[in-house]
């Protein structure tokens, strides 16, 4: 294991303890009540039917003796009904509690992405990325579920049964506890160590195989009418046979591991109970006392049979471990320092509305292949209106990123990108202070799961139902908006009402016709709209439009171009 | 492999849960070697106990000394060390079932891919359907490696330690006999009401259990519109929101581990009581008098064992969960086969049709002809197509979006049958029929640009190469390159330009010529100067070959000899009076 992961894996470890110590504590107690009363009905339970035994015979013999059946009865039940009501508190109690600590890693988690740039997780995160942060996640929980809880319950276990042992046999116990603690400890840590290098190879595999995959459909077109399927799926069988192999080595690694583990338990079960039976003929204790050992240990061995069991997620959950930490941790505080020592030096400039002037240019980008073929610049004024025309591939949108502060400008010495706003450079800390005036309607409609009140006001929660409604006469959604069910608080997203294209594109433009900024970027604005509510849109936003700065990206020139030509402003067209 | 797999096609599992017995009777000799190997443990594991408690008899009730009971320790002993080693080979059988397994069901998804046509929709979305061929076939390991031989030892194993029971205490056997079917009774009940109350919250859970995952998805936009930090705290609220509404299904979800629970101690303490009172002598009648500590403490013992079996299988309960939901998915995904297959590669005689009768196969020499073919996906979208080409030919093909230009390069290759006519299509080899199909954005594979060129014809030597690159002018591009031909092309192609991309999928095409090219915009989003290259080539390409080319380019036009110019779309209503 790398010292970056252990790492990491110290680090969620001891934000779950820091997080809420008295309830983890709380419900490690629980785990081990409910694990003493498994073993102490077992323990009692044999000593008192034991005990009964020689006092029957006893009695049978003509021997008074004294033996209270009814306490150790109660205290059958007794037990007994712990064991079943501390199980079920014990699995409700920590299930809650991982929840909870789920919401709040969830929480801490989302607050890193925010502070990331978007570079690290692209535009919008694919959903390759975000079932792996999902599973990534829920492996956290293990720390809690696999790795502590079980951990401490076992140890404490151990101890308490072993100081029980003691008051009867201190050398038995000492032994019995040195024995168990050992074993222990080197199967865990084979285990870890298995399952560290395991964990990784077969999750690359997976994803190397994910990606042939992908490809090998990607190029069915060639690969039918070729008859070359069968040359083209061999690197993915290849791939497959080389994680499932690994898989094989890692399992019998496990079984291999658990075998000895068993062993060496069962072996020291058995000189245990020899040993009890061995005391009893020594006359150190009775023999219901020797029973009470002999299931005691019975007892704890059968909860550390699961050892292996509990850490064979200890790869997976440091490989998420580190995954998430590496997004959690924002990088504005590891260079903390550096960064206010070149503030003092060079303290950022903000940018401030109103806006003067935009300028860009970009040359040699490689996501942007018209500015390969000849660097693109321009430059507008406060309430100029520019049009971009660009076929699809040459990098329109990728330039809307660029300017709309989404897309980092590459550290690439052979591109050259700059973004100069009111004669201020724009860079990483002045970013935010751009975004407050600008209005980006990227070509992705992002519409959140939530109502569309929510979608409409995001990040403008003062804003009034009168706007509300204007804005959506502007996009021609009123009518449609007052038709639905529960209007207003009706549910978008998967599990919602279903938007068409247009309608999604519709409402996203509503949505930065709220915001009202200063600066428009809109990237195909009517993708999915049909010419004459285009046209309409169109004519509805004009006025709206005058005063603001307009940077437009079509892919040809817009036919309601030329219906609204009466317009009075006059728009610059580049071409790209 | 392939032989079983076309019985597997043949018999069409009906639903999910079919599907996964038919899997697991591929593999039933493993899994009941698996099977058998618990219950062997099962064996072992009662004799620890007896011996255990004969032991206990021995030493404390009869006073016998340790050395003198050294067969039954003996027995222990052996007992407690088999036990695991029988416990490995289960594990050991079922883990190698369940990998077969896997592996066969990847192979039945490969040969499913192959035959359907690459127009189907799980080609359009390939990360879903990737992932279906490699994490949902990996959440199926659970139900054969743990959930199936234990729901056979979970009947299996109880009948056996009962025996031992019944035959020290028939009492005692009965009350365990009893208590058996309870559970399941009590956990089907438990599980109905769990269900109700998911059911009651079904959508409220959705939405709150997507809540996080939107966000993250929408993290761009949300910063954009200044948004995060309401958004934070919502993420909290909604993560407890979601918490309150899991705990009121777990609080009854969690009664049925609790009835199994329930019941173990229930039991162990009855038994215990019974015992202890009639060893005592409190308890005179039935068979109680026959209780000795060696009956008495071995029948406490396997007690609890009498119900683990169980447990262990509730806890691999939502294993089989996930192999139902990834085996009904696959099952649909079968099921799309049966109805539409590639007409090119012949498979569907196994839908028992008539092999397809649209297409013949014909030396090079014969070339291409289309004879009154209607080309449509339900009706027609052109009048009846006559065509004839020979060898050097290059035929383009145009017209207004939407009149079918896809459609006929997709009939050519064999994607889509025809609605009528016929079609006779050139290859060099008419029992292993090869057409090249070139797409609009060149196909590339991870790996070296030499892989890349030499994907259909690996036995290229180099000086072959080198002339070919000559030929084509690429031998520059290349060696500008450190790695030369080794240059890796990375996933997002970065690097290389669409230009280079389509120049490289051209050589690939003449390292393994083929009768009949069929290409699909190749020239689109180039420049002039890659354009003019990749005519070029084609050029050269069309000396031995024929070539259909689908393009609105100009210079394409004037090196083609044949032009078919398609006309607007004829409407549905016409083109189905067309067929009749």
């Amino acid at each position: 294991m790398s010292v970056k992961a252990r790492d990491s894996l110290k680090y969620w470890t001891i934000r779950i303890i820091g997080w809420q110590p008295k309830k983890l504590f709380l419900g490690t107690i629980l785990a081990l009540v409910t694990a003493l009363s498994g073993i102490a009905l077992l323990m009692l339970s044999g000593w008192f039917i034991s005990a009964s035994a020689i006092t029957g015979l006893a009695i049978a013999a003509g021997i008074m003796v004294k033996l209270d059946i009814y306490l150790p009865g109660s205290g059958i039940r007794f037990f007994a009904l712990s064991r079943t009501i501390g199980r079920y508190a014990e699995r409700l109690y920590n299930h809650n509690l991982v929840l909870s600590l789920i919401a709040h890693l969830r929480q801490q988690l989302f607050a890193g992405l925010v502070h990331r740039s978007n570079n690290d997780f692209k535009h919008t995160p694919s959903s390759e990325w975000l079932s792996k942060l999902t599973a990534d996640l829920d492996s956290l929980d293990n720390i809690l579920l696999n790795i502590l809880i079980p951990t401490v319950v076992a140890l404490s276990t151990t101890v308490i049964l072993g100081l029980f042992i003691a008051f009867f046999w201190p050398l038995l116990a000492f032994w019995l506890t040195l024995c168990l603690v050992f074993i222990c400890l080197m199967t865990a840590s084979f285990i870890i160590k298995l399952s560290s290098f395991n964990s990784y190879q077969t999750a690359h595999l997976l994803n190397v195989a994910r990606g042939q995959a992908i490809e090998h459909l990607q190029g069915q077109l060639v690969l039918q009418s070729m008859g070359a399927n069968d040359l083209h799926q061999r690197h993915l069988l290849d791939t497959i046979e080389q994680f499932g192999e690994i898989q094989r080595r890692l399992n019998h690694g496990v079984q291999n591991i658990q075998l000895m583990h068993s062993l060496l338990l069962g072996m020291t079960i058995v000189a245990l109970s020899l040993s009890a039976f061995w005391g009893v003929e020594q006359g150190f204790f009775d023999g219901p006392i020797a029973i009470l050992l002999i299931l005691a240990a019975v007892g704890i061995v059968e909860l550390l049979q699961s050892v292996p069991a509990h850490f064979i997620q200890w790869g997976k959950t440091t490989y998420a471990a580190e995954r998430l930490y590496l997004l959690a941790s924002s990088p504005q505080q590891k260079s903390n320092q550096v960064q206010q020592l070149a503030k003092a030096l060079l303290p950022t400039k903000q940018i401030t509305s109103p806006l003067h002037q935009v300028h860009l240019s970009v040359s040699n980008h490689p996501y942007i292949p018209a500015s390969v073929d000849e660097p693109i610049a321009f430059t507008i004024n406060s309430t100029d209106k520019l049009l971009i025309i660009g076929k699809s591939g040459r990098g329109k949108s990728t330039l809307g990123d660029l300017l709309s502060g989404q897309a980092d400008t590459l550290n690439l010495t052979t591109t050259h990108c700059e973004i100069v706003v009111n004669n201020i450079p724009l860079h990483t800390d002045n970013i935010k202070s751009w975004q407050q005036s600008l209005g980006y309607l990227s070509q992705q409609n992002a519409i959140l799961a939530d109502t569309l009140y929510a979608n409409l006001t995001l990040g403008q929660p003062e804003v009034g139902l009168a706007q509300i409604h204007a804005a959506l006469d502007i996009v021609e959604l009123r009518d449609w908006a007052l038709s639905l069910p529960k209007q207003l608080d009706t549910w978008l997203g998967d599990t919602g009402n279903k938007l068409s294209g247009g309608q999604a594109r519709r409402i996203c433009l509503a949505r930065i016709i709220l915001k009202s900024p200063q600066f428009l970027l809109l990237d195909e604005p009517f993708n999915g709209v049909d010419s004459s509510m285009a046209a309409r849109i169109w004519q509805n936003l004009t006025p709206w439009l005058q005063d603001k700065c307009l940077v437009l990206m079509m892919h040809e020139k817009p036919l309601f171009w030329t219906l609204s030509d009466k317009q009075q402003y006059p728009v610059n067209i580049l071409s790209i | 492999m392939v032989k079983r797999v076309k019985t597997q096609t043949n018999s069409r599992p009906a639903s999910g849960l079919e599907f996964l017995r038919s899997l697991a009777k591929q593999q039933s000799k493993k899994l009941r070697m698996s099977v058998l190997f618990g219950l062997l443990s099962t064996v072992v594991m009662i004799s620890q106990w007896l011996s255990l408690a004969y032991l206990a008899h021995q030493i404390i009730i009869q006073h016998q000394s340790l050395d003198k009971n050294w067969p039954a320790s003996l027995i222990l002993l052996s007992s407690v060390l088999l036990r695991p080693i029988f416990l490995k080979f289960k594990n050991n059988y079922a883990q190698t079932a369940s990998w077969l397994i896997r592996q066969h069901i990847r192979s039945l998804v490969l040969e499913h891919w192959k035959i359907s046509s690459p127009l189907m929709s799980h080609h359009h979305s390939p990360a879903a359907a990737a992932s279906q061929w490699v994490e949902e076939v990996e959440a199926m390991d659970g139900y054969f490696s743990q959930y199936w031989p234990q729901q056979m030892l979970a009947v299996l194993a109880p009948l056996l330690i009962i025996i031992p029971v019944f035959y020290l205490n028939w009492l005692c056997g009965m009350l365990l006999l009893i208590s058996a079917p309870l559970i399941p009774l009590f956990m089907i009940l438990v599980g109905l009401g769990a269900e109700s109350v998911n059911q009651k919250y079904f959508v409220m859970r959705q939405r709150l259990a997507g809540h996080f995952l939107d966000r993250v998805k929408h993290l761009s936009t949300i910063k954009l519109f200044n948004a995060h930090q309401p958004e934070i705290n919502d993420i909290k609220q909604k993560s407890d929101d979601y918490r309150k509404v899991i705990m009121q299904t777990l609080k009854i979800a969690f009664l049925s581990s609790t009835v199994l629970e329930f019941f173990t101690s229930v039991a162990i303490a009855s038994v215990a009581i019974y015992i202890g009172f009639s060893l005592f002598g409190a308890i005179t009648w039935g068979p109680s008098t026959e209780l000795s500590l060696f009956s008495g403490f071995a029948i406490l013992l396997l007690a609890p064992e009498f119900f683990q079996p169980l447990r262990n299988l509730s806890q691999f309960y939502h294993d089989r969960a996930s192999a139902l939901a990834a085996s009904n998915n696959l099952v649909n995904l079968f099921k799309i086969s049966y109805k539409s297959t590639n007409r090119l590669t012949g498979k569907t005689e196994e839908q028992g049709a008539v092999p397809p009768a649209y297409f013949h196969y014909q030396t090079p020499e014969q070339g291409l002809a289309l004879v009154d073919l209607v080309i449509g996906h339900q009706h027609a979208l052109q009048t009846p197509l006559n065509l004839t080409l020979q060898l050097g030919d290059i035929v383009s093909v145009s017209g207004p979006s939407g009149c079918g230009k896809s459609t006929l390069l997709n009939t050519l290759a064999g994607y889509l049958s025809p609605i009528n006519g016929q079609l006779f299509i050139p290859t060099f080899d008419v029992h292993r029929p090869q057409i090249a199909y070139l797409p609009q954005q060149a196909w590339l594979i991870q790996g070296s640009v030499l892989n890349n060129i030499v994907l259909f014809n690996p036995a290229i030597d180099e000086e072959e190469l080198n002339t070919v690159l000559q030929a084509v002018n690429l031998l520059e591009d290349i060696k500008q390159r450190d790695l030369g031909l080794s240059t890796e092309i990375s996933e997002d192609g970065l690097g290389f330009s669409g230009g280079q991309s389509q120049r490289i999928a051209l050589l690939r095409l003449m390292m393994a010529p083929t009768a009949l090219i069929i290409m699909d915009e190749p020239t689109a989003s180039l420049d002039t100067q890659n354009r003019q290259r990749v005519i070029e080539q084609i050029q050269k390409l069309a000396q031995n070959a024929i070539i259909v080319v689908a393009t609105h380019d100009h210079d394409i036009f004037n090196i083609a000899n044949h032009h078919v110019v398609l006309k607007a779309p004829l409407d549905a209503t016409k083109g189905s009076k067309n067929v009749g």
